[in-house]
């Protein structure tokens, strides 16, 4: 069964490039626009093996979507990557310290989101 | 902006000459009115007379001056308003372009997909042959096995000829053999019975005692008949025989197999090349799917980077945002400033230190993401893309 990916991102175009390029590598993959959309969504029962969330994003950031997440039951150990413009190391402590697992910078590379996918996904 | 502001700051600087000149002209005019009225007006009157005119001409001084600051500070006013207005228009064009970069680039994104789809869909097909393939491989080798059987068999066909040549001789030869051992049945025969006929003569000299034995001479000539009327069938028998081998020889001629050998390698032949022309057939067909395989896999590798660099969109949409941001700040700022023209100068001295203090602050937020050059770059350049927790 093919591994399932939360992407939060509330560009259009950020959501269909990264879906576009999981979507062909075989992985399920689920979007949200903002914080709070995709709160709701794990609220109503989805259950993704990863998600990956932009920082900047209306309504609700991804570092407090990552704590609220991690509050969640079920949630303390799923792997969270952060895809940002955001470079400073300052930024990463605060992801860090929220309960991302990794930072990523965009634009990240197809070959290299899907070798990082795989790197905290094992078997996928 | 900075330029017309620029422009707006010397206008004004301009004006302010020109004021300068006009307070001069008043002042060189109250000097004259002043001089006349003092060589044209008695001693006593002289002196409110001299007074009602300076107080006349400061009062004029200060009236055109504040009346020219004031139409001054309005204009300045008035076009960093316009200003105003046409950053408005720009920002709202900017705003028009990053959504139309935007729909291109969705658009790039769903063309992409068709054309990955469309690989995806011939490998697939390939994929199906290539089972179907399989099925029909199968099918082949054992044909192949047979026909590669059919051809040792053919192969050996004319060997087979020469020995099946050979044992048609050996068997002409014997019946030829037997041929002679009939003619002697046959002479055994004929003298059998001339012996029974001189022993029947003989019994019946001897009256009743030879009755017994012409008996006998008469059942051995009975039998010498027979046994003459049996050869002479078996002679019939190896002669037709021997012409059938003859004839048998006559067709398999060593000529005959000479023409069946060569139609015989013709054969052999022919099933080689097939054999060899289906080989050359499966292996481009391997080789095509192989290379199909290495194609999509290599355009599937492209597709991933083209969909990686249309995240760079996303990037230029954020920093024009936070170019807005910035412009909309500033922008406030110089609202401000327009209005504190007409206001107390205090408040319009503290300007330049907020602007400045606006672009550290733009600086400082920039710094923070991730640029397009490393000329560009800070501390954000020397961490790396990916860190795992």
């Amino acid at each position: 069964m093919a591994k399932s990916i939360f992407l939060v991102d509330d560009s259009a175009t950020m959501l269909m490039s990264v879906r576009s390029n999981l979507e062909i590598a075989g992985f399920a993959v689920e979007t949200a626009a903002d914080g709070m959309q995709a709160l709701a969504k794990l609220g109503g029962g989805y259950k993704p093996d990863l998600m990956i969330t932009d920082i900047n994003m209306p309504r609700m950031d991804g570092l407090e979507l990552i704590r609220r997440v991690r509050a969640l039951p079920g949630y303390r150990f799923m792997p969270i990557l952060t895809l940002t413009t955001e470079t400073q190391q300052a930024r990463r402590d605060e992801g860090r310290q929220a309960g991302a697992t990794g930072w990523l910078v965009k634009p990240v590379g197809g070959g290299d989101l899907l070798k990082i996918v795989r790197q905290v996904l094992p078997g996928a | 902006m900075m330029n017309s502001l620029r422009t707006l700051l010397a206008a004004l600087g301009a004006r302010l000459r020109i004021d300068t000149a006009v307070c001069a002209a008043i002042s060189a005019v109250a000097v004259l009115l002043l001089s006349g009225a003092l060589c044209w007006t008695s001693g006593t009157a002289r002196l409110p007379v001299a007074a009602v005119i300076v107080l006349a001409s400061n009062t004029a001084l200060l009236w055109c001056c504040r009346r020219q600051w004031w139409r001054r500070a309005q204009a300045a006013g008035e076009l960093v308003r316009e200003q105003l207005g046409l950053e408005a228009a720009l920002d709202e064009r900017l705003r028009d372009a990053v959504g139309e970069t935007e729909s291109a680039a969705l658009a790039v994104i769903g063309q992409v997909r068709r054309i990955h789809d469309t690989a995806a869909a011939l490998v697939g097909y390939l994929e199906h042959s290539n089972r179907q393939w399989r099925g029909v491989d199968r099918e082949i080798d054992a044909s192949a096995a047979a026909i590669a059987a059919m051809s040792r068999c053919v192969g050996e066909l004319p060997e087979r000829l020469r020995q099946d040549l050979a044992a048609v001789h050996a068997a002409g030869d014997e019946i030829a053999r037997l041929d002679s051992l009939v003619v002697v049945v046959q002479d055994i025969g004929r003298q059998t019975e001339l012996l029974a006929i001189n022993a029947a003569i003989e019994a019946a000299h001897a009256g009743e005692a030879g009755r017994g034995f012409a008996v006998l001479a008469g059942e051995v000539r009975i039998l010498s008949r027979r046994s003459r009327e049996a050869a002479a069938l078996i002679d019939a028998g190896l002669k037709r025989a021997n012409r059938t081998v003859q004839a048998g020889l006559e067709l398999r001629s060593m000529q005959d197999a000479a023409v069946q050998l060569q139609h015989a390698a013709a054969v052999t032949e022919s099933i080689r090349g097939v054999r060899d022309g289906y080989e050359d057939m499966r292996q481009f067909y391997k080789t095509l799917f192989a290379v199909v395989a290495q194609h999509n896999a290599g355009l599937a590798g492209d597709i991933a980077e083209v969909l990686g660099q249309i995240q760079f969109q996303d990037v230029v949409r954020q920093r024009v945002e936070r170019v807005g941001g910035a412009a909309a700040r500033r922008n406030a700022l110089l609202e401000e400033c327009a209005r504190g023209l007409t206001g107390p100068l205090r408040a319009l001295a503290a300007m330049p230190a907020r602007m400045q203090a606006l672009a550290q602050e733009y600086l400082a937020q920039e710094a923070r993401h991730a640029v397009g050059t490393e000329a560009q770059a800070g501390e954000g350049a020397r961490l790396p893309g990916f860190e795992l927790f």
